[in-house]
């Protein structure tokens, strides 16, 4: 193999999936600026029934993710937009601060 | 206890941070007698294989992990990336949180770990068969296996470094979950089969198709087989029940009927899903009692009966005989009773000849038990009806022949009042009476079929002396 895959060029959307145990998905995506790298816009989307009604940014203090003070629930809804305001407001402006950061999910 | 996973099962937990080391799940509370399988995904540098990730959990008291494949480009073939997956038993559940620390170099430490809580799995050996593999030229991972134990379920975890992209589950599969994490700086991609439908001996394949032809692509695999003894009943399955039914009844009665039935078919136990236990069903099969074309059909009888008797005197009045059967027993539901059939025989009045005259109204009856019986259901209403007509005309003197057999004897000799009497094969009897103490005539009809009658008999004698 050649080169390694560290620090390769960013890539809009950025994507997190996973399943619950029936195979109901939760899907976080950010769009950002390929080139200035702003988060434009995001979203949760959630198959109906899936388990998982929350995005964790992070992980809190005692290194856990429920513990992370950023958070986004989606609840039951099955599409739910994040505003670049509301990523801001938890220290995610741009892609390079997402990518500082774990992200899962939980009920 | 079949092989299941639990909905305590956490999410995927991706860090997508190259220099942070642990991947941490979140909170999750497994069920008691549980075992998480722990499947990892994560990046590494060209060209150095990273050393096996360690894993813990935030409890006071630590699983017991076992460590199965750690896949990595010091395997063969020089592909990049790593993978890896363990088990741990769960003795009694609480929340909890597993980490998964990256050995890669900083820089590199981009990963993913999916926890799959599984109920049912053998407990000693929850994991008899595993691999780990790799590849510098594929578009996708279809990694076949074959089945320890019939019930258990194949899972990988791939890393490809190449970051072509979303892999998509192929035949058979589920996908976990899939996506790149950092810049890209790799993909993961997590895969099980969809059902725990492995056939003890048999190949079976966990089947993932990746967003491209990728030159680095890094892979482990296990098969969880179900504790011994596990059905393979999957509970989320329809239960579907077939019912023959036969309409067991058999008429000879002239019935169309068309019986309808529904059967429901209930298992008797309920679970929750997957399930070992044996489910037992019962049906209850309602007719629904819906008759198409209730017996409509007609009671056909025929009477026949031939006047061999002779008069002595010239008759020349005609016997217009008309009889009606009706089937009394009408049913709108099945029956199983012999239908009851009565005759009312009416004679036509008697054509006497102009200046001639009878001495009496010829009268009879007749009891007719059709021979038929139902003996089974059927949801149809009975009815039958015959006509009998009988066109009798002699002459003087009569050797009339109706058809059938009867005999007709009279005593032309006397006026007095007389009778005919005639017996039915089926049973019925016929009493014809003319009038007086001696019986002029006699009559004998054959009955034929299910129904019958006797047909009026009137006095032809139109020059009997004494008859007037």
């Amino acid at each position: 193999m050649a080169g390694n895959k560290v620090g390769g060029p960013p890539i809009s959307p950025w994507t997190y999936e996973s399943a619950d145990y029936l195979g109901r998905a939760i899907t976080f995506t950010v769009v950002f600026n390929e080139a200035t790298l702003d988060i434009t816009s995001a979203r949760i989307d959630r198959d109906p029934g899936c388990m998982y009604t929350k995005i964790f940014l992070g992980t809190g203090g005692d290194g856990s993710p429920n513990s992370s003070t950023r958070q986004f629930s989606v609840g039951q809804s099955t599409g739910h937009p994040v505003s670049p305001a509301e990523l801001n407001a938890a220290g995610i402006a741009t892609f390079t601060d997402l990518l500082q950061v774990q992200v899962t999910a939980s009920p | 206890m079949a092989l299941a996973i639990d909905a305590s099962t956490p999410a995927i937990a991706v860090q997508s941070n190259g220099a942070t080391t642990t991947c941490t799940t979140a909170s999750f509370t497994p069920p008691s007698g549980s075992t998480l399988l722990i499947l990892y995904s994560a990046n590494s540098i060209d060209p150095t294989s990273p050393a096996v990730p360690t894993i813990t959990d935030n409890l006071g008291a630590h699983l017991t992990y076992t460590r199965y494949d750690h896949s990595v480009r010091s395997d063969t073939p020089n592909a990049d990336g790593q993978a890896c997956s363990w088990t741990a038993p769960v003795a009694t559940g609480a929340a909890m949180t597993i980490t998964v620390t990256n050995q890669a170099a900083s820089g590199g430490r981009h990963a993913a770990v999916s926890v799959q809580v599984l109920t049912g799995a053998d407990g000693t050996t929850p994991v008899p068969v595993h691999g780990e593999s790799g590849s510098t030229s594929t578009g996708t991972v279809n990694q076949s296996y074959t089945a320890n134990a019939t019930g258990g379920m194949g899972f990988t975890a791939i890393a490809d470094w190449n970051a072509t992209g979303v892999m998509s589950a192929g035949t058979g599969t589920t996908r976990i979950g899939s996506a790149a994490v950092g810049a890209p700086d790799y993909d993961y991609g997590f895969f099980r089969r969809t059902t725990a439908d492995d056939v003890a001996t048999s190949s079976n394949a966990v089947n993932a198709t990746l967003a491209g032809t990728s030159n680095s692509v890094r892979w482990i695999w296990v098969e969880v087989v179900p504790a011994a003894g596990g059905a393979t009943v999957n509970a989320d399955a329809t239960l579907t029940g077939t019912a023959t039914i036969s309409a067991a009844a058999a008429s000879d009665k002239p019935v169309t009927s068309s019986p309808t039935f529904t059967a429901t078919i209930s298992p008797a136990a309920s679970s929750t899903k997957p399930v070992d236990a044996t489910l037992t069903g019962t049906a209850t099969i309602t007719s629904a009692g819906a008759s198409t074309k209730p017996a409509d059909s007609s009671l056909t009888a025929t009477a026949a009966r031939t006047a061999a008797a002779s008069t002595t005197k010239p008759v020349d009045a005609s016997l217009p005989t008309t009889a009606t059967i009706t089937a009394a027993a009408t049913s709108t539901k099945p029956v199983d009773a012999s239908l009851g059939l009565t005759a009312t025989i009416t004679p036509a009045a008697a054509v006497v000849p102009a200046g001639k005259s009878i001495d009496a109204a010829p009268a009879f009856t007749a009891t007719i038990t059709p021979a038929a019986a139902t003996t089974k259901p059927v949801d149809a209403a009975v009815s039958a009806t015959a006509t009998i007509t009988a066109a009798v005309s002699t002459t003087k003197p009569i050797t009339a022949t109706l058809s059938g057999t009867a005999t007709i004897t009279t005593d032309a000799s006397t006026s007095a009042a007389q009778s005919i009497a005639a017996t039915l094969a089926i049973g019925a009897t016929v009493t014809v009476s003319i009038g007086g103490p001696t019986a002029k005539a006699t009559s004998t009809a054959l009955v034929a079929a299910t129904a019958t009658s006797v047909p009026a008999v009137a006095d032809n004698r139109t020059s009997t002396p004494g008859v007037t």
